[in-house]
């Protein structure tokens, strides 16, 4: 038996955490101002022929020079995940990323800015795909064996080829299953799906209504920043709180990703162990101000032709009870039916 | 005539209604400068060493810590957002000889420690051959930041040669 030593023999500092590298993304697209996603990460939908420039800033919060790669390379979307590929992996998007300075020797405490220019070719292939732009960093090399740390961060890039307008985002909140874990926590699971051309970075919050007593509970955040891919289905989880009853429960749902909102809603019942099945949800309509604006005015047009057919008829005949009229309510046309399985 | 008033009203609210409805996006692709806070990732700043392990004809594990990893997130990130940090390890490679796959090395992130609202899940991949997620930050609202001091496992089998294995492993975030 010989003692060997298997991991690196030198005895090394623990990794600091006094700072570190840091990235952020200095540039928006106009057209994408109010979409907080397009904040954090390069959103676009490009032409193919078309060029763009963001600005990013790297900083070095650390108290020594840091020598920073910057480069582009692949990404993908797995099990609810945005990675990034390993090392310089290439893709189409990062093969049209070029970043410059590449490189910086940053002193403690200092800034640097790089200008990312996205050059989409003429014969690029439409579809959506994805890359990361990462700022990088490298322990010393290592001398005689032992573990080279190297540290990346990185910004998104969800970048969209083809002609004419980005395709549409859209995604459905399928069906809602009631669960138990095995601690004995109520659970709610949303199936969403991706129908849209894009990749969705979904949030939300579930509430629920009309419960035992008149109840309502919530809402509970779902626990989320989960990426959905095109085509992709994925089970969101909402943990609620121990002392939420059964139910039955009408249970409100609204996921989000970017400005893209759908709400839905089902009726839903804790089982006492295991999971309910699910149950398929109705939609409800999303906030949209054209639809908000579009209802209140059929409203308004409703409230005011009331009255008017009231009168228009009672003139004649006075004691007619039976006048009838539109309402409100069944004009408004806001209210869904819950769909109940 | 009350009536004719109330519909002149009602015909104005609706004008001015009209008039507030967001115009359609603009279609330039001018950029706009953002206000955005950096996400940051804790610098390595040596070489570290797992340790050693007796060489045995039944073999063993290896469990040592390269030192922490945090991440700051202050990029005032809309409420429900996220960040993924991943590991990937090469193969440990010693001077000659035959390596150690990186299949046979595992990850545990250990305990978390946060400050900000979000969930953070520690993934604990069992094989570092790809990019995988390591600790997954969700349900984020505002700056958020998690330091962690993770295990890395290197299972040896018998009869590895004794000598000095080095290998790269690489901590991202995005």
């Amino acid at each position: 038996m010989v003692a060997a030593p298997s991991g690196a023999a030198i005895a090394t500092p623990r990794g600091a955490t006094n700072g570190g590298i840091g990235l952020r993304l200095l540039d928006a697209p106009a057209n994408a101002g109010n979409d907080p996603r397009a904040r954090l990460y390069i959103v676009d939908h490009l032409a193919p022929g078309t060029v763009i420039h963001r600005r990013i800033e790297v900083s070095n919060t650390t108290d020594s020079t840091m020598h920073v790669a910057l480069y582009s390379s692949a990404a993908t979307i797995e099990n609810g995940s945005f990675l990034g590929a390993a090392g310089h992996t290439p893709n189409d998007v990062s093969l049209w990323t070029s970043i410059d300075p590449a490189a910086s020797d940053i002193p403690a405490g200092q800034r640097v800015t790089s200008t990312i220019t996205i050059s989409v070719p003429d014969d690029a292939a439409p579809g959506e795909q994805y890359g990361v732009v990462w700022a990088e960093v490298r322990s010393e090399p290592v001398v005689d064996g032992g573990v080279l740390q190297v540290s990346r961060v990185g910004i998104r890039i969800y970048l969209s080829v083809g002609p004419g307008g980005a395709p549409a985002a859209d995604f459905t909140i399928e069906s809602l299953t009631a669960e138990r874990s095995a601690e004995g926590q109520p659970i709610v699971l949303a199936t969403v799906r991706n129908v849209g051309g894009r990749a969705l970075d979904m949030s939300g919050t579930l509430k629920l209504l009309a419960g035992p007593g008149g109840l309502s509970a919530g809402p509970f955040p779902a626990r989320l920043g989960t990426t959905l891919p095109i085509g992709g289905t994925e089970a969101v989880t909402i943990a609620l709180d121990d002392a939420v009853p059964a139910g039955p429960w009408d249970a409100r749902i609204t996921l989000r990703s970017g400005l893209l909102e759908r709400s839905a809603r089902a009726t839903i019942t804790f089982p006492a162990s295991g999971a309910s099945p699910s149950v398929r949800t109705a939609p409800l309509h999303p906030k949209m101000p054209y639809l908000v604006a579009g209802g209140l005015v059929l409203l308004l047009l409703t409230a005011i032709a009331t009255p008017l057919v009231v009168r228009s008829r009672r003139r004649p005949r006075p004691d007619d009870h039976h006048v009838g009229t539109a309402t409100p309510s069944s004009v408004g046309g806001g209210k869904p039916v819950a769909l109940v399985r | 005539m009350r009536t004719r008033n109330l519909i002149v009203a009602a015909a104005a609210a609706l004008l001015s209604l009209g008039i507030a409805l967001p115009a359609s996006a603009d279609t330039t692709t001018a950029s706009v400068t953002v206000t955005g806070g950096t996400l940051t990732i804790s610098a390595p700043a040596a070489a570290g060493s797992l340790g050693s392990i007796s060489n045995s004809v039944s073999g063993g594990t290896i469990n040592g810590s390269l030192g922490q990893v945090q991440v700051n997130d202050a990029r005032s990130a809309a409420a429900g957002s996220g960040w993924v940090a991943s590991v990937i390890s090469t193969a440990f490679t010693p001077s000659a000889g035959p390596t150690i796959a990186a299949s046979a090395v595992s990850y545990s992130a250990g305990v978390i420690t946060k400050t900000g609202t979000a969930t953070y899940t520690a993934n604990d991949p069992t094989n570092l051959t790809g990019v995988s997620a390591a600790v997954t930050a969700t349900g984020i609202t505002g700056d958020n930041s998690a330091t962690w001091n993770p295990t890395i496992h290197v299972a040896v089998a018998g009869g590895t040669i004794a000598t000095t294995y080095s290998a790269i492993i690489t901590h991202s975030v995005v």
